[in-house]
């Protein structure tokens, strides 16, 4: 987030509508208003000595009305931007009664005389993410949310958990302060519920829920916690683990009843629901302290307003309306691109795919014009330090209240400037906002300053934007020490004010001596090959290569069959209707009418090395009729090898022609051998999925199995179809599907199991037991097919991990950097992932990923150079006594032995050290040094923790 | 681009500062492209901002 | 409470059953057994199959069970299922016909009280134009005998007590109200009635 504050290339609007949009793909002029926020963005320094001086207290609406905010005020202590704004409907300046602010604030940054202020912006493209909002609970009225104290919405109570919400992070009941004990979660609070116009299922509440309950249980390891559910869908990567792992808690309970009332005990403000048991056939009622609605995403408000000025079409549910071959376009709008939650429910990781794809396809669009608009940024030539004395500036920010509050920071000042060395000493209200950076940048220039203490937050928070500040004035950035008074002090010891200003005084003594110790390091600059290597030639393979391709950079296709198309070759049609093989075939066409890619079929990696912007690879012919091996160079890989159908190794699959697979099924529908006559055909979920070899969700077999269930009747209304599901996960607009299906009268029974079907097959007639749960019965069918939903599994991802030094996951799958921020990177940068060897996913969640791993792919492609930092180790050659200790050590490769005039020698390749440490700690000789962490500077740290 | 239309502009609007507008910012910003995000809150961020922890593995949000 | 026998077997049912009660009640086979229905039912407890089930059972046709049970007899028509199932699932209109069914077929009502309850209290409006409460208890204690199994005279007696205090029971009386039209009503559900028969 702080990153796109920063951006040279990005002008970030707060408070601003968008008023028209004219012109086309290419050429669109925009009027925007920016709404007056009465404070002057570059003047205001953040530092919310306003806000402590307002009389006018409301709501705070960042947390879900749960705290108090001022009239102006900056609503959280990460707000980007840091500045103020007035709420004009609050605040007694616009009712003549209060100047209070005006005369406090030392910014001179307020300004009640700002107007709307219209803009206008010439843009080649648009891409429109404007979100959702959550449901409102007070719809659902029998839950008596707003009316019953220890009912919340799952965000409040997602504020409530946390550590700078309003209670700090405790879990406490509104109507006592007390911490409850037991807590329930209703789960489908406006998701799948057509009384309140929302029979979509909004695919995040499940896994949100687990979480907030496995948090809760962190926290609060005695308190009861139950989910009542119906379906539980899971179906992401790593969901199911995390579902799994949720179970196993003691004091956890998933009960799978949809509770239909929030009833409240008077005397104790407690909640009452009642719920039917089947098993045993009685009524519950049991008593909670608390209970959270798990409520789901609706559209947002503004998205009728929005979608006529874009003039594009809103689908039955409120959502931007796409289609599964082209998710992020818009049908009409060329030049508009839909992302994110405004094409309909979806997690972090899929918006942000979702969101780098439709960045992707304007990249596309605009790839001619790259780099018109944009300046890199120029710094002054670094001044050169060796022989100058240390001249150490130190600036303590007071973080608002987060430090100050605590800290004398007067005090800090008075330390810090009686330490050897120490030159300069200044506060900062907040030392992370521009115009304190500015004044660090002035100071160094002034009293030219070669060292610089920041005592502040956590150098993972601003160190960035401070290293910046030295390179702005002439100083090498790695000059700069962060002492970290706030996470590490004033944070942690707020209770005791004493103890907490010693410490952060001896914490700048400590970095005071580390900084008087640090060099200049030079980073590394790597000329760039602009070239990409796609692995992989299915759906995601392709498309990657075809987004590459068209914003201009030449890329190799490998695919190790003979033709391409991957597992979407094996469709025949989608969930919502669309025929697959007219899509593949142009998409194939496509790639190969393009003239900047090459495609390599029956080909594999056989061989890879190199770092990011420097690949080289081999390939090999997969039979040995091919030509003989190609050498190709490259700047980034992006690993998009897909997946495989496990074929089923149960339910007597293999033994008679009437058991068959979803895949074969279709096959057998689209070329019109499906027996005309079928009486009953029974379809089963999870074959060889979620189970102990196989734990995790496959995630689209619900869909295809409803896609073929409506397929079947479509064919014959009369034919019945059984499906035994244990959730049936039909997240976000599949549901339309699965309401589809039982209204075509497809029959689904839910299984558990320790309860699954039993198939027995007597010539050539298939007899199917179960279980029903629902009846507390046993059943008996006799299908005349018998159909098996079997999970994608990965296919030889495990060569090539180890091959392109990526991670894979316990299940097999390739490990993406971030889970939930960086879904298309992998730890190795310059390689990326996209489609089903990242994990199974449906079509348009496959082309979001792939479109989105070309524009990550190309963020390193237009460059002309990259830089790594040049933080890393470096060997003194006469201490190596070659063992090879950190060669086993080294995580990245980054290590090997050299000929050397004194023999083999370790010798580290600076690119591909990421500058852990981990072999400088375990080198017997110590020949090993890290740059910016040496040896003498964190010595002299420590021998001044011990001097006072 | 069409003929005549004139060249193409090298700037793309986003709309909308949550994580996705965020993201779709940033990789837009950093392959080349000027970059407008706009958003009707005054700060950016959108839902994602207000979470404590995310799932599968309780990472922080920010 | 349990009626349900768990040995024995379901077996796909009337499939001719089961879409015709689709047919006539609303989004009925949507059901996907949340069980918001029930939980949210003040009479399930007395129920052998609970509404879910009951739905559960039309939909794998499962005729006999159905319309034999005593749910749907019980179900008090209050419409707190209905107006909560997210489906928007005509659930008491189901109901409704399934007892429509079980008469037409001809099955004994499992709950006799109820089908002398119902039999008092159309014979009263069809008789009076109206209804009273007071006329109707007594009509349906002689016709059921109930209060003479033991402890139910006295225990009745106290429940009418405290009903008549606040005036929740008003005695008997022999008023008329406009009975002649809802006679003509009476005869027309007949004739209709007669005729779908054939």
């Amino acid at each position: 987030m702080a990153e796109a504050g920063r951006h040279p290339n990005i002008r970030v609007l707060a408070n601003t509508d968008i008023e028209t949009v004219e012109g086309e793909a290419g050429n669109f002029t925009v009027t925007v208003t920016r709404r007056p926020r009465y404070v002057n963005e570059d003047l205001c320094v953040g530092c919310r000595t306003c806000s402590t001086y307002c009389p006018q207290t409301l709501p705070n609406v960042f947390d879900e009305n749960l705290s108090a905010a001022k009239a102006i005020d900056i609503l959280c202590t990460q707000s980007i931007p840091a500045v103020a704004a007035v709420n004009r409907e609050a605040c007694l300046y616009f009712q003549n009664k209060c100047t209070i602010c005006l005369g406090v604030c030392k910014a001179k940054a307020i300004d009640f005389s700002q107007k709307r202020k219209k803009g206008v912006m010439h843009v080649g493209a648009i891409i429109v993410s404007p979100g959702y909002e959550v449901f409102d609970a007070k719809i659902a009225g029998a839950y008596g949310y707003g009316r019953l104290k220890n009912v919340m919405n799952s965000l409040e109570f997602e504020r409530v958990l946390s550590a700078s919400g309003p209670s700090k992070g405790e879990v406490l009941r509104r109507s006592d302060g007390k911490i409850p004990s037991k807590i329930a979660w209703l789960q489908c609070v406006g998701s799948r519920d057509a009384r309140v116009g929302h029979s979509y299922c909004s695919g995040i509440c499940c896994t949100y829920a687990i979480k907030q309950m496995i948090l809760v249980k962190h926290h609060y390891p005695s308190i009861e916690v139950s989910i009542f559910h119906n379906d539980i869908r899971s179906f992401g990567k790593g969901f199911e683990d995390f579902y799994n792992r949720a179970r196993q808690m003691q004091g956890a309970r998933f009960i799978r009843k949809r509770i239909s009332s929030i009833k409240e005990n008077k005397r104790n403000n407690n909640l009452i629901v009642t719920y039917t048991s089947d098993g045993c056939h009685t009524i519950e009622e049991e008593e909670f302290d608390m209970a959270v609605l798990s409520v789901g995403m609706s559209p947002s408000k503004a998205n009728g307003a929005l979608a006529g000025i874009l003039g594009l079409e809103l689908n039955h549910h409120g959502f931007c309306h796409t289609d599964s071959f082209s998710p992020g376009e818009i049908a009409g709008r060329p030049g508009i691109f839909a992302a994110a939650t405004f094409t309909g429910p979806m997690d972090i990781p899929d918006s942000i795919s979702s969101a780098s794809g439709a960045g992707a396809a304007a990249a596309q669009l605009l790839s001619s014009r790259r780099g018109t608009l944009t300046l890199p940024k120029a710094y002054p030539i670094a001044r050169f330090i060796e022989g100058e004395e240390p001249r150490i500036g130190v600036f303590v920010c007071h973080c608002g209240t987060n430090i100050a509050g605590v800290a004398d920071v007067s005090s800090l000042l008075a330390h810090a400037s009686a330490l050897k060395d120490v030159v300069h000493c200044e506060d900062q209200v907040v030392s992370c906002a521009s115009d304190s950076l500015q004044k660090i940048t002035k100071a160094i220039k002034e009293k030219r300053l070669n060292r610089v203490v920041i005592s502040a937050c956590s150098p993972k928070d601003h160190e960035e934007a401070f290293r910046e500040a030295l390179r702005e004035s002439g100083l090498n950035p790695y000059l700069l020490d962060i002492a970290n008074i706030r996470e590490q002090c004033t944070w942690v010891h707020y209770g005791s004010k004493d103890e907490a200003n010693q410490k952060a005084k001896e914490i700048i003594s400590m970095s005071v001596a580390r900084a008087r110790n640090l060099c200049p390091i030079e980073d590394i600059k790597l000329p760039i090959n602009k070239n990409g290597l796609v692995i992989g030639g299915g759906l995601a393979g392709m498309k990657a290569a075809l987004s590459l391709a068209r914003q201009g950079f030449k890329v190799y296709l490998v695919e190790k069959n003979e033709e391409l198309g991957g597992q979407l070759a094996m469709l025949h049609y989608t969930l919502d209707g669309m025929p697959v093989k007219p899509f593949l075939k142009n998409l194939i066409a496509e790639i190969k009418s393009n003239n900047n890619i090459e495609v390599f079929r029956g080909y594999e990696l056989k061989s890879f090395a190199g770092y990011v912007g420097n690949f080289k690879s081999t390939l090999a012919g997969v039979n040995n009729a091919k030509a003989a091996s190609v050498e190709l160079e490259h700047g980034i890989v992006i690993v998009a090898t897909g997946g495989q159908l496990l074929k089923p190794a149960e339910y007597r699959y293999g033994e008679s022609q009437k058991v068959v697979t979803q895949q074969e099924l279709e096959q057998m529908i689209a070329s019109n051998s499906l027996p005309g006559d079928l009486k009953q055909v029974a379809i089963i979920q999870c074959v060889g999925a979620r189970n102990e070899k196989r734990k995790y969700c496959s995630r689209i077999c619900c869909g295809e199995a409803l896609k073929n269930a409506l397929k079947i009747k479509e064919l014959n209304e009369n034919t019945d179809v059984v499906v035994f599901y244990r959730d049936l996960r039909a997240y976000g607009f599949r549901e339309d599907y699965y309401l589809q299906a039982r209204d075509k009268g497809v029959l689904f029974i839910q299984y558990e199991p320790e309860n699954k079907p039993e198939i027995d097959l007597q010539r050539e007639s298939l007899s199917l037991s179960f279980y029903d749960s629902i009846l507390n019965m046993k059943g008996e069918l006799n299908p005349d097919l018998l159909i098996l939903s079997t999970p994608i599994i990965p296919e030889g991802n495990q060569e090539l991990s180890q091959l392109l030094r990526v991670s894979l996951t316990g299940d097999g799958f390739f490990m993406e950097a971030h889970m939930k921020l960086r879904p298309l990177d992998t730890a190795t940068d310059g390689i990326f992932l996209c489609g089903m060897a990242h994990y199974p996913k449906y079509i348009p969640e496959t082309i979001n990923q792939a479109d989105g791993a070309a524009l990550r792919a190309a963020t390193i492609l237009s460059q002309n150079s990259i830089t790594a930092s040049g933080a890393v180790c470096w060997i003194a050659e006469d201490k190596c006594i070659s063992c090879g200790a950190c060669i086993s050590v080294c995580r990245y490769g980054a290590i090997e032995f050299c000929e050397t005039p004194h023999g083999k020698k370790a010798g580290i390749n600076p690119v591909l050290c990421k500058g852990d440490g981990l072999c400088n700690s375990t080198c017997p000789t110590g020949a090993i040094s890290l740059r910016h962490f040496v040896d003498e500077g964190i010595t002299a740290q420590i021998d001044s923790a011990f001097e006072a | 681009m069409k003929d005549g239309a004139g060249s193409p502009v090298g700037a793309v609007l986003v709309v909308g500062g949550g994580i996705s507008g965020v993201q779709a910012s940033l990789d837009l910003a950093s392959s080349g492209f000027k970059v407008y995000l706009v958003e009707k809150a005054p700060m950016i961020g959108g839902k994602m901002a207000q979470l404590d922890k995310t799932f599968p593995t309780l990472d922080c949000s920010l | 409470m349990s009626n349900i026998v768990s040995n024995e077997q379901i077996r796909l049912g009337d499939r001719e059953f089961s879409r015709k009660i689709c047919r006539q009640v609303k989004n009925l086979s949507r059901c996907y057994q949340c069980s918001m229905c029930s939980d949210g039912c003040p009479v399930a407890y007395a129920m052998d199959y609970y509404p879910n089930q009951i739905i559960h059972l039309v939909q794998l046709g499962l005729k006999e069970k159905v319309l034999q049970s005593t749910a749907i007899w019980i179900c008090a028509s209050c419409e707190t299922c209905a107006s909560r199932c997210p489906n928007d699932i005509e659930i008491v209109h189901m109901m409704d016909v399934l007892r429509g069914e079980s008469l037409e077929v001809g099955f004994k009502n499992p709950v006799q009280n109820i089908s002398k309850f119902h039999e008092v209290f159309l014979g009263q409006i069809r008789k009076k134009g109206r209804i009273d409460e007071g006329s109707l208890l007594l009509s349906y204690e002689l016709k059921t005998l109930d209060f003479l199994s033991a402890g139910n005279l006295r225990e009745e007696g106290r429940l009418g007590l405290e009903m008549f205090r606040k005036g929740k029971l008003k005695l008997p009386s022999g008023k008329r109200h406009a009975h002649r039209a809802v006679k003509e009503i009476f005869k027309k559900v007949h004739s209709r009635e007669n005729t779908r028969g054939h």
